[in-house]
């Protein structure tokens, strides 16, 4: 004769008995991972001495206020314009083609080699050197190249 | 439709005759932007931004249909600048501030389309607009300010769901989405089935569920995250930088919140979809359009209601009664008990002392299971399911006739069939994603639909016919439409003649269903029978859905059968379009009578009584198997009562509420020697038990289940089993191994692979053929070929043939002089079953807090009663009480109460033992009551906030012509050639 009952005795688990089985998983969670635990330790220790870990701790504690302030201040003006500024400097950066840009630095290059080679010699160059030196097939590529880079600079 | 050449940027393609064109350029991946249109919706053309040059005229992709050779140019700066003027549109109605918005998750359409079309600035800025944000309703809210009027969330609800809530008012000066006439979200006749926010292609309408959770910056004071929306717009030089962080920060957020594939629980429709999990909380389930019984379509239950999975009321741990109450016990204890206590009384008693009952909420596998534990460990055929409850006369039907105790076709075959029949089925709220399919072939395709039901319920408001039968008497009206349609020489000649057995006889047999004779006990008028006649005549297809309006009556399996044999006259089986539908009630009553709990079956249908078949079984399990079919739930009941019955396991199923007559089955159970209950709660039923074991739910475990179309579908573990609740077939194999069976199943692929090698009916069922949304539907041979539409070449009888079924009418119930009131009983759309996964949702439990006693006006006045009444019903067996709510759903002497009570209204208070005479399933729908008023009137049951009290507005879509006659809209292909 069993007549419905609803009451439940549950399994009183003691607070000592708890927290035996919380360090029992917390030291196999350590085992399994040793390397890994040694290296955040090390790493924690270095936060720590420098302080890092005190000021996250502050900074968390208050995140609702400190995000607040953050959000107003960088949405100063002169803050907006150092923040736009610093997106337009990567979009410049992103506009810049570096594989060209290396063909032209690499002849740069040599011509700081030969420059710099020269730079103790007492050497002066007349008009009419120059001209000839036009002749020079290096110097004719170095002349052209400057003034395609002079035409492409002046295009609006 | 042939196939025909387009050009398409110099190069051909092949594309549909009148296919439209957006649509045949998406498949051949040609990206156009597009963010009103939507794959499961087609054109909605309110955007206007998957302008295309067509012959040279800018055109919307969307809506211009394919021609043969058409030349069209999809990347012209004409093209581009249209497209571009039209998202400048849709962004002065949206402000971009993805990186802090919840629906930042990589499926935002707008973000995708400002990516995409590589804007970066835009030209009319943006306007918020004057209205609040509405977060009245209990599971979604709607923000006007965000919101860019593309309609999606209007045509899902005017014309897929065919709620016909939601419409745009396109005259004012700001035009925003209304619910009814402009109420509240709360106020509305939403039902809360969440497809529009499923649909919203930004974060206007989200998932309360999701706000604050999904974002790692979106959970910030509200002041705050105002200035910091401010802040990226002021920063950002363009949109390419926002959209590149906020990207950023959508994979960031993959990696805590888990999606994951599973099958609804609640009802037979099978809905699939992906659940989103962050730790153990639900933040949305999201349908995809590759779902494949259901697409984008849920119900309030399935895109809501997962809040039990979670509730504090969860059983964690075993139980065993211990005097007055149940002590928690750690699994070894639990079942070295119960295995002890099993095998006392089957070496006491024999096997057949015990008996079990598998539930349809769990999967195939686990029916598989508890079905081999009863005959393999235990040595029983004593194993049955709820479909005794419901289901199994319709079954009975169809073996007599057509061969497959299943639906014949899919959902497709009803969505297309010419007339839709619906008998003893409230579609509407007991399965309402199929519901909105037929509404929609109704709707917008023309296609008829006839109501068959004693109560004025959804389906049978929107029905071309509503007709209301006298109680039980349908077999004799289906009996006389047949007569007359072969009287007329309506019947298909040529189908009986090549696949039908038995026309003559049966032809005979209806010799006394005259017209004038189905009037009288019918109560449906002579013209009226000639008029169904006459429509059924005159359709090309049909389908005849039924549920337990049918089934729940003494003379259940003839009425199904009735059914059949008027679709087999009929010549309406084994051809798209056409076939019988019993719809089935749980996410897998089919599939666990399928996989063999039930007492004259093994899996697949195959005979215990049948040598052949019981030896295949021995020879795998390694046992001699009883060959006398067993106990069905109802005859266990009168077993314990007789003493025959000592021992019974129950596995997820509230008998003590949900079998009729309770008082009696109550009684049962505290009889009984040894008790044990597996659920999720300390049901009615765990309430007398002597064992209780904690069981996980479909969340919590791998799986499949199948819905009524025979569909298998597998499920994923979104979540880990709370506590040390376990999934039911790991429960299975530790008793079994503690009786000294060696099941050693690491994952239910096993088990459905073992099923599959025995029962032919699953010879191609693997696990890998149903990875993600893939399904089958069974009968699935060996090769993995499948069968979504049954009977196309041959029946599956001896000869190929099907076969007509004589039946006669020699009972007919009626109320009498003292119980003068006709007690009709069903499911409420917000509610399952007796409620304890609903209750446990407090978004549906402010709406619809209790169950009720629906009374028609004429009853009301006649007792002089009034809304809020609380009145008691008695019946021969028991009796109920509850408040009243009036209303012209029932007439006359008729009143309807929803089943989901399990306190003083519990219905099965009411039932009586009687029962279909060929299955034992209980003659729910039978009930004669008096009724006592104990309280003239009170508080209406139904809230004010109930969707039953709102008022729908019906439109064929969102009306674009609106707003395209507003002085303030152009075209922004004319303005592209005006500039040009």
């Amino acid at each position: 004769m069993a007549k419905p009952i609803t009451t439940i005795k549950k399994i009183e688990v003691s607070q000592e008995e708890k927290r035996k089985q919380n360090l029992l998983e917390i030291e196999q969670a350590l085992a399994d991972n040793k390397e890994a635990v040694l290296e955040g330790i090390a790493c924690l220790r270095k936060l720590h001495d420098a302080g890092v870990l005190e000021i996250a701790n502050a900074l968390l504690a208050r995140k609702d206020q400190v995000l607040e302030n953050v959000v107003k201040e960088v949405s100063r003006k002169p803050n907006i314009d150092v923040l736009k500024n610093i997106v337009n400097l990567l979009m410049l950066l992103g506009t810049i083609d570096l594989e060209k840009l290396q063909v032209m630095s690499t002849r740069m290059n040599a011509g700081i080699q030969e420059a710099a080679a020269s730079v103790n010699k007492e050497e002066t160059t007349s008009i009419f050197q120059l001209l000839s030196a036009l002749k020079d097939p290096d110097i004719n590529r170095s002349i052209t190249m400057l003034l395609h880079f002079l035409r492409g600079m002046g295009k609006s | 439709m042939g196939n025909v050449t387009i050009t398409v940027n110099g190069g051909e393609i092949t594309a549909r005759e009148n296919q439209y064109l957006l649509q045949a350029l998406l498949e051949h991946e040609m990206d156009v932007p597009h963010v009103c249109y939507h794959e499961s919706l087609g054109a909605i053309q309110t955007c206007d931004t998957c302008m295309v040059e067509v012959n040279g005229e800018l055109v919307r992709a969307c809506s211009y249909k394919v021609q043969e050779g058409l030349v069209v140019e999809t990347e012209t700066s004409k093209v581009k600048e249209s497209q571009k003027l039209a998202m400048d549109q849709i962004l002065k109605n949206h402000e971009l501030y993805c990186t802090v918005c919840d629906k930042n998750n990589g499926d935002c359409t707008i973000h995708n389309t400002v990516k995409a079309l590589g804007i970066e600035h835009q030209s009319i800025p943006f306007q918020p607009k004057p209205y609040e944000v509405d977060y009245s309703g209990s599971f979604y809210r709607y923000d006007p300010n965000q919101c860019i009027l593309c309609g999606r969330c209007v045509e899902v609800c005017q014309d897929v769901q065919v709620n016909e809530t939601l419409t745009i008012d396109w005259s004012r000066e700001q035009p925003r989405v209304i619910w009814d006439n402009d109420v509240p979200i709360d106020q509305s006749s939403c039902v809360n089935c969440g497809q529009c926010v499923t649909v919203c292609p930004c974060n206007a309408l989200m998932e309360k569920s999701m706000l604050g959770e999904a974002g790692f910056l979106t959970n910030v004071e509200p002041g705050t995250l105002r200035s910091m929306i401010n802040l990226t717009k002021e920063v950002e030089t363009g949109y390419g930088s926002l959209m590149a962080i906020s990207d950023t920060e959508a994979e960031l957020r993959k990696e805590r919140i888990k999606k994951t594939k599973t099958v609804c629980t609640y009802c037979g429709v099978g809905c699939s979809f992906y659940i989103w999990t962050k730790d153990r909380k639900v933040l949305k389930v999201e349908p995809t359009p590759e779902s494949p019984a259901n697409g984008i379509s849920t119900c309030v239950k399935g895109k809501f209601g997962w809040d039990y999975v979670n509730s504090e009321e969860r059983l964690t741990k075993p139980l065993i009664r211990e005097g007055d109450h149940f002590k928690e016990v750690e699994w070894d204890e639990a079942i070295r008990y119960v295995a002890k206590r099993f095998k006392e009384i089957k070496d006491a008693h024999g096997p057949d002392a015990l008996g079990f009952i598998a539930s349809s909420k769990a999967t195939n596998e686990e029916s598989y299971l508890l079905q081999k534990f009863a005959r393999q460990v235990i040595g029983t055929n004593n194993v049955d399911n709820c479909s005794r409850y419901c289901q199994s006369p319709a079954t009975v039907g169809l073996f007599r006739t057509v061969g497959y105790g299943g639906d014949s076709g899919s959902f497709s075959d009803i969505a297309s069939s010419d007339l839709v029949i619906i008998i003893g089925a409230n579609t509407g709220e007991s399965h309402p994603v199929l519901a909105s399919k037929i509404k929609r072939a109704q709707k917008l395709y023309g296609q008829k639909l006839l109501v068959f039901d004693l109560r004025k319920h959804e389906m049978a408001e929107r029905a071309d016919m509503f007709i209301r039968p006298k109680p039980g008497t349908d077999l004799v009206w289906l009996s006389a439409v047949t007569k007359y349609i072969i009287d007329q020489n309506w019947h298909d000649e040529e189908f009986i003649k090549e696949r039908v057995n038995g026309f003559e006889q049966y032809k005979s047999s209806l010799e006394p269903f005259t017209l004038e004779y189905a009037e009288e006990v019918t109560g449906i008028s002579k013209d009226t029978l000639i008029k169904v006649a006459e429509t059924i005549h005159q359709s090309k297809t049909m389908v005849i859905c039924w549920a337990m309006g049918v089934t729940q009556q003494q003379r259940g399996s003839d009425t199904s059968t009735a059914i059949s044999n008027l679709l087999l006259v009929t010549g309406n089986y084994g051809k798209p379009g056409t076939g019988a539908y019993p719809l089935r009630g749980h996410n897998n009553v089919q599939g666990c009578s399928d996989f063999g709990s039930m007492p004259n079956f093994f899996p697949g249908y195959e005979k215990v009584a049948d040598e052949k078949v019981r030896s295949r079984y021995e020879k795998a399990w390694g046992v001699t198997l009883p060959k006398n079919p067993g106990k069905d739930n109802h005859q266990m009941v009168k077993a314990i009562h007789e003493g025959a019955l000592k021992a019974l396991y129950v596995t997820g199923e509230d008998m003590g509420i949900v079998d009729a007559n309770i008082n009696q089955v109550g009684a049962a159970f505290e009889k009984l020697e040894f008790f044990v209950v597996q659920d999720l709660f300390l049901t009615k039923t765990a309430q007398y038990a002597d064992v209780v074991l904690p069981a996980s739910p479909s969340l919590e475990k791998e799986g499949t289940f199948t819905n009524t179309e025979r569909r298998i579908q597998r499920l994923y573990e979104a979540l880990p089993p709370l506590g040390d609740s376990k999934p039911d077939w790991q429960i299975y194999c530790m008793l079994a191994k503690a009786l000294g069976f060696n099941w050693d199943y690491q994952h239910p692929g096993e088990i459905m692979e073992e099923a599959a090698s025995l029962a032919p009916l699953f010879a191609g069922v693997s696990y890998d053929r149903l990875e993600g949304f893939s399904s089958l539907q069974w009968p699935v041979e060996k090769d993995g070929t499948d069968s979504p539409l049954l009977y196309e070449d041959r029946f599956p009888f001896a000869d190929g043939k099907a076969q007509l079924y004589p039946l006669q009418v020699d009972y007919l119930y009626d109320v009498d002089e003292e119980y003068d009131l006709h007690v009709n009983n069903g499911r409420l759309l917000e509610h399952f079953h007796e409620g304890n996964m609903t209750y446990k949702s407090q978004g549906i439990s402010r709406k619809t807090p209790n169950a009720f006693i629906e009374i028609s006006k004429e009853l009301a006045e006649e007792r002089r009663i009034q809304e809020g009444a609380i009145v008691k019903l008695i019946s021969k067996y028991g009796s109920v009480k509850g408040p009243v709510h009036i209303t012209d759903r029932v007439q006359k002497h008729e009143i309807f109460i929803p089943l989901n009570d399990t306190g003083e209204l519990a219905i099965n208070r009411l039932t009586g033992n009687h029962a279909d005479r060929d299955t034992n399933t209980p003659a729910y729908k039978e009930i004669a009551v008096k009724m006592v008023v104990l309280k003239e009137k009170g508080d209406s049951p139904i809230r004010p906030n109930n969707h039953r009290n709102g008022k729908r507005n019906p439109q064929i879509g969102v009306k674009v012509e609106k707003k395209w006659e507003r002085s303030d809209y152009t075209f922004p292909g004319s303005k592209v050639k005006i500039h040009g």
